[in-house]
């Protein structure tokens, strides 16, 4: 079996079923429903078999053709710890958004054509070795997404268009630089992502100056605050299915360039630097958790959530580079973590407004009035899936946070108290949507639909539910793999 | 007897997914649940040899199993929270009948059970945590039990963020136990103590969940859900859990940190005791009483006599859920608690009234009721520390205790209530009936029990007899006592349980919404100038290139860039290639489809061009650097 090569077959299915639906332009949208689940299914599939087939600490199940050996590029792709957590991520969410996604009936085929292209960039970002690679599938990601929010969104996609254009610009420029610099200062030149995570060429003034330069395209990608401008106006825009891959997969795009790059290739310089990392992810927290308090509309809230979350992470990466062995151990593994529970329990947060929004005519938490009443399975679903997000243990997020802390309080107690009044504040913010939209009686104006769950959308929320509860439950089935890589990386 | 301990706390877990998911038949699949934890937990407790050690490891963190562990102590403590939970239950079959809800109810009631169990046998941290977090969420679940009432769902919000509020103590000073003693597994060795600042943290946290003041507000608030819900939050479970944290980590507090438990629970003792004499209404007595009694504890543990509080914790969890099913009882009938319209119930509810008046007097400390035994101990324990100061708190809460009781059983029974009856009251009975049981027997038993759990159990005569005279004249005292006798602002500011400034919806919710708000405000204006820059971008990019041709050219590009390098380097694999070509011709195909939606959006093509402007920029500065 370890012949076969998975992480292509896994990256480029999704693609050939893409290319199948633009081929074939099937009428309806029955065929595009079974190419896209078909093709996610397998995905899936290859990504859990290389799950079986073992990650090791370094990285593993090497897939290497030359490309352009001149310039040091080469297809090369990899999966260790860190990556896979993130691979398995994206498969899984991709899986089971696509079956959300089966409701479409605008334009089903092409909608589905890029909603697989965008799965064969989000894999190919997190297995490539390869930096020119990487850059290729992450811009990728930039205009697959683009075309989903402004083909399928809501009444006000302008504005929301600007916006993610301005950011894509400034973001992937900002990378551009930090890659070229990285390969230039390489000896000799290289696009391997192995060596230059082995040896990270750059010292002085050129790694500040890249760093900073990988720092702002993260930072925006991730977001922190202040560059997070483009993700509620995003979030507000896109359909469901997008919101659930931008919060799922995109944001940790950045979530894992600071790992990656920032941590692993420019980690003196991130070091030097860390406690001003600390100080903006301590302000996303707080920000975050803040401004998705006073939001109505109740998926701009969550929107908002995803600040504070990413906020968590980018303070576990920025402590790890400052711990002692065991702290950033801790931080690292928690930070890891934290992007795979981020993704299903953010995912599922926003396909389930998704499923609320088919069902009501507005999305005013005021206006929105005992939807449990109507909608018992869908409301439980979301009151589970707010209580992971804002950490209960048991669920997702908590041994993933628990992590983070740990580690962080062993550097900082007193950060790790702010950060600690963010969980504080997220619970408030999701009680107070739980009690104002979901309990007491139900308006019957505002609500077009009254049956709760179909069969799509159980096959959708279960898994993800199971997920969320298995993750809280047995985190040792990914930080088994994700603590070996953590353990070598933070030596 | 692993499953036996396993069973204790999956049996309600189960109880609850299953009654969630199939929507109906809750209640016996709940009743079920409890009866198989009851039941496993009370085998543990009996089979377990004395200083055994039970323990399951499973998953975990990184390198760190968690750990499941049930030693005597635990065992015991966890028959005691089957016990009462079962009583409960059985309760709750009868007041829940024909009500709403119950498909909530139900389930939320069992994870709640399944929680504490899993607090009581949680053998590291982590566990440790997840058991009281999720007790605090069963509890938000059960006070929103009929959230169509505003008290209802203010009342579960105000005990889940109060509660998580003080958490912030609970991580922080479990953190800094985990560090500074390097064992993420609960300590169980005595040896180093734990820096103060760790105990202060963990104080917070149990201030919160115990209800201490100045967070003992909650707990009032809670009443709004069912009466078996207040009965097992009151009792073996949610407020005991801080109690129980004490309980375990004696050894490692400092002196010093000792001293400001015992004054946390001092403090707690006489505020909240005298906010139930003041009360107008059985429940809100019952509620401050909880948090006094709890204040007990604090004070046992404080002096250093753990065995104390442990002793009072069991006796407490009878005497508080036997109490609140009793008032439950007088509720059904007639629909209120106020003392004024449920006076002179008891003759109605005979029954009822007897199994109230037996749990209230076990309260105050007479004998043989099993709260005589553990008031005598926590007496004790405050004579034995020496610090004058405490030793007049625990008198004088004792006799707050007989006081708002002996209150209480005077409006009871005295006056004419009309004849009420209430459906199922067999079964209210029955559960009842059950704990009352242990509360007259329960007093033999349980210096024993503390004893194989590993703790001493403090005796002092002069204490006794202090104790049994002060609870004496507080019943009497109690039985005539009048609010008259005191000025009615002074009463009132006691029984809303002193609200200072407004308390805690002005001090904490309003300034909170208002940063929010604020932070809002901050947010727009960051958007508003990001919007300008962008427009002036764009404005500027039209006049410059022409879209169109840019577009084109962009999409384009894509398509040229691996025929670029193709031409570059000879040895391209011809398979990689291939798929190369496909991503181009997707993303090619990709903008022409754009192009038939909606073609007159400039930024939307602008986008496109920009990332085919990027890889230009890419093959550009390649050829460079090549040449």
């Amino acid at each position: 079996m370890n012949e076969i090569p998975l992480l292509t077959l896994s990256l480029f299915i999704p693609l050939l079923g893409s290319i199948l639906l633009l081929f074939l332009k099937p009428q309806g949208h029955r065929i595009p429903n079974l190419i896209a689940v078909t093709a996610a299914a397998l995905s899936a599939a290859g990504v859990i078999l290389m799950g079986l087939r073992g990650i090791t600490a370094d990285f593993s199940q090497i897939e290497e053709v030359e490309w352009i050996p001149s310039l040091g590029a080469a297809y090369r792709l990899g999966v260790d710890g860190i990556s896979y957590t993130a691979v398995l991520l994206t498969a899984l969410l991709f899986l089971f958004t696509g079956i959300f996604s089966t409701r479409i009936r605008k334009k089903s085929s092409a909608f589905m054509a890029l909603f697989l292209m965008l799965e064969t960039a989000c894999l190919g970002v997190f297995m490539s070795l390869d930096l020119l690679l990487f850059y290729v599938f992450f811009e990728v990601t930039l205009v697959g997404m683009y075309f989903i929010i402004a083909g399928w969104g809501h009444e006000n996609r302008k504005k929301a268009a600007i916006m993610f254009f301005i950011y894509t610009l400034i973001g992937s420029l900002l990378l551009l630089l930090g890659l070229l610099s990285l390969y230039l200062h390489s000896d000799p030149h290289t696009f391997d992502m192995r060596e230059l995570v082995a040896n990270p060429p750059l010292s002085g003034m050129a790694a500040l100056l890249t760093f900073w330069a990988l720092f702002l395209a993260f930072a925006i990608k991730t977001p922190l605050f202040p560059f997070h401008s483009w993700l509620p106006m995003a979030h507000t825009e896109a359909p469901a299915e997008g919101s659930a891959i931008l919060a799922g997969i995109l944001l940790k795009l950045g979530a894992y360039g600071f790992i990656r790059f920032a941590f692993q290739m420019t980690p003196e310089a991130f070091a030097a630097n860390a406690w001003i990392v600390i100080v903006v992810a301590v302000v996303s927290v707080i920000y975050g958790a803040l401004v998705a308090m006073a939001q109505t509309d109740i998926k701009r809230m969550v929107a908002y959530t995803s600040i504070n979350h990413m906020g968590y992470l980018v303070f576990g990466v920025a402590i790890a580079t400052l711990g002692t062995t065991t702290a950033a151990e801790r931080a690292l593994d928690g930070a890891t973590l934290q992007m795979f529970s981020h993704g299903i329990v953010t995912g599922l947060l926003f396909l389930l407004i998704g499923s609320i929004q088919e069902r009501t005519t507005t999305r005013e938490m005021p206006a929105l009035k005992g939807l449990l009443k109507v909608y018992p399975l869908l409301s439980g679903f979301f009151i589970l899936a707010a209580f992971a997000s804002l950490g209960l243990p048991g669920l997702a997020h908590f041994p993933a946070e628990f992590q983070i802390f740990l580690g962080g309080y062993e550097i900082s107690p007193i950060t790790v108290a702010i950060v600690l009044l963010g969980l504080v504040l997220t619970s408030a913010l999701y009680l107070r949507a739980i009690q104002r939209s979901f309990m007491g009686a139900e308006d019957r104006t505002v609500l077009e639909k009254m049956k709760d769950l179909d069969s799509r959308e159980l096959w959708t929320f279960i898994p993800l539910v199971i997920l969320i509860i298995l993750i809280g439950i047995f985190p040792d089935i990914l930080l088994n793999f994700i603590h070996e890589t953590t353990k070598l990386i933070t030596v | 007897m692993s499953t036996l301990l396993l069973l204790s706390i999956i049996a309600p877990l189960f109880a609850a997914i299953l009654g969630y998911t199939f929507r109906r038949g809750g209640n016996r699949m709940a009743v079920a649940g409890a009866v198989i934890s009851a039941f496993s937990a009370l085998a543990l407790a009996i089979f377990l040899p004395e200083k055994a050690m039970l323990e399951i490891y499973f998953s975990g963190l990184a390198g760190k199993e968690f750990l499941l562990k049930a030693d005597l102590n635990s065992a015991i403590v966890s028959a005691v929270v089957g016990i009462v939970g079962l009583a409960i239950f059985i309760y709750a079959l009868g007041y829940m009948y024909k009500k709403k809800g119950q498909t909530w109810f139900w389930p939320a009631i069992s994870l709640f059970l399944a929680a504490m169990q899993l607090l009581v046998l949680a053998g590291d941290w982590f566990l440790f945590i997840t058991g009281w977090e999720i007790m605090g969420l069963a509890s938000y679940l059960l006070i929103a039990t009929w959230h169509e009432k505003e008290e209802a769902r203010s009342g579960s919000i105000k005990a889940f963020l109060l509660t998580r509020f003080t958490d912030i103590g609970l991580y922080a000073g479990i953190f800094l136990v985990i560090i500074s003693q390097n064992n993420f597994y609960i300590p169980v060795t005595e040896g180093q103590t734990i820096p103060l600042a760790a105990s202060l943290w963990l104080l917070l946290a149990v201030m919160g969940k115990s209800a201490q003041v100045p967070f003992q507000s909650w707990l009032s608030a809670a009443m709004a859900g069912p009466t078996p819900v207040s009965a097992l939050l009151h009792s073996a479970t949610m407020v005991g859990a801080g109690a129980l944290l004490l309980i375990k980590l004696l050894p490692l507090f400092s002196t010093e940190a000792l001293f400001w438990i015992a004054v946390v629970g001092s403090i707690t003792i006489l505020l909240t005791g005298l906010t139930a004499i003041f009360s107008k209404d059985v429940k809100q007595m019952l509620a401050a009483s909880t948090s006094s009694q709890l204040g007990f504890m604090l004070l046992a543990v404080g002096t250093g006599f753990p065995g104390a509080a442990l002793a009072h914790w069991l006796a407490h969890a009878f005497m508080k859920s036997s109490l609140f099913l009793g008032a439950g009882i007088f509720q059904e009938g007639y629909e209120s608690t106020l003392y004024e319209k449920i006076k002179g119930s008891g003759k109605n509810f005979k029954a009822a009234f007897f199994g109230f008046a037996i749990a209230g007097i076990g309260l105050a400390g007479i004998p043989p009721m099993i709260g005589y035994w553990s008031k005598d101990s926590v007496l004790a324990a405050s004579f034995k520390d020496g610090n004058i100061f405490f030793l007049i708190t625990a008198l004088t809460g004792a006799f707050f205790t007989a006081i708002y009781i002996g209150k209480a059983l005077n409006r009871l029974w005295i006056g004419n209530a009309e004849k009420e009856t209430i459906p199922k009251k067999s079964l209210m009975l029955a559960g009842i009936a059950l704990l009352i049981l242990f509360i007259l027997g329960g007093g033999f038993f349980l210096e024993h029990l503390v004893k194989i759990s590993g703790f001493e159990v403090p005796k002092d005569k002069l204490s006794k007899i202090l104790g049994l005279l002060f609870a004496a004249s507080g019943l009497l005292l109690g039985w005539f006592f009048r609010n008259s006798w005191f000025p009615a602002e002074a009463s009132d500011f006691i029984r809303k349980n002193y609200p200072v400034a407004g308390g805690y919806q002005s001090l904490v919710i309003a300034p909170i919404l208002k940063l929010a708000d604020f932070t809002y405000k901050i947010d727009k204006l960051i958007l508003s100038a990001i919007e300008k820059t962008g427009e002036t971008t764009l404005t500027n990019s039209k006049a410059s290139f022409s879209t169109d041709r840019l577009l084109k050219s962009g999409v384009r590009s894509i398509g040229s860039f691996t025929l670029f390098f193709s031409k570059l380097s000879e040895k391209m694999d011809r398979g990689i290639m291939k798929s190369v070509e496909n991503l181009a011709a997707a993303v090619k195909s990709g903008g022409s489809t754009s192009k038939k939606w909606q073609s007159g959006m400039v930024h939307k093509e602008l986008a496109i061009s920009v990332a085919g402007l990027l890889v230009l920029v890419v093959i550009l500065i390649f050829t460079i650097t090549e040449l």
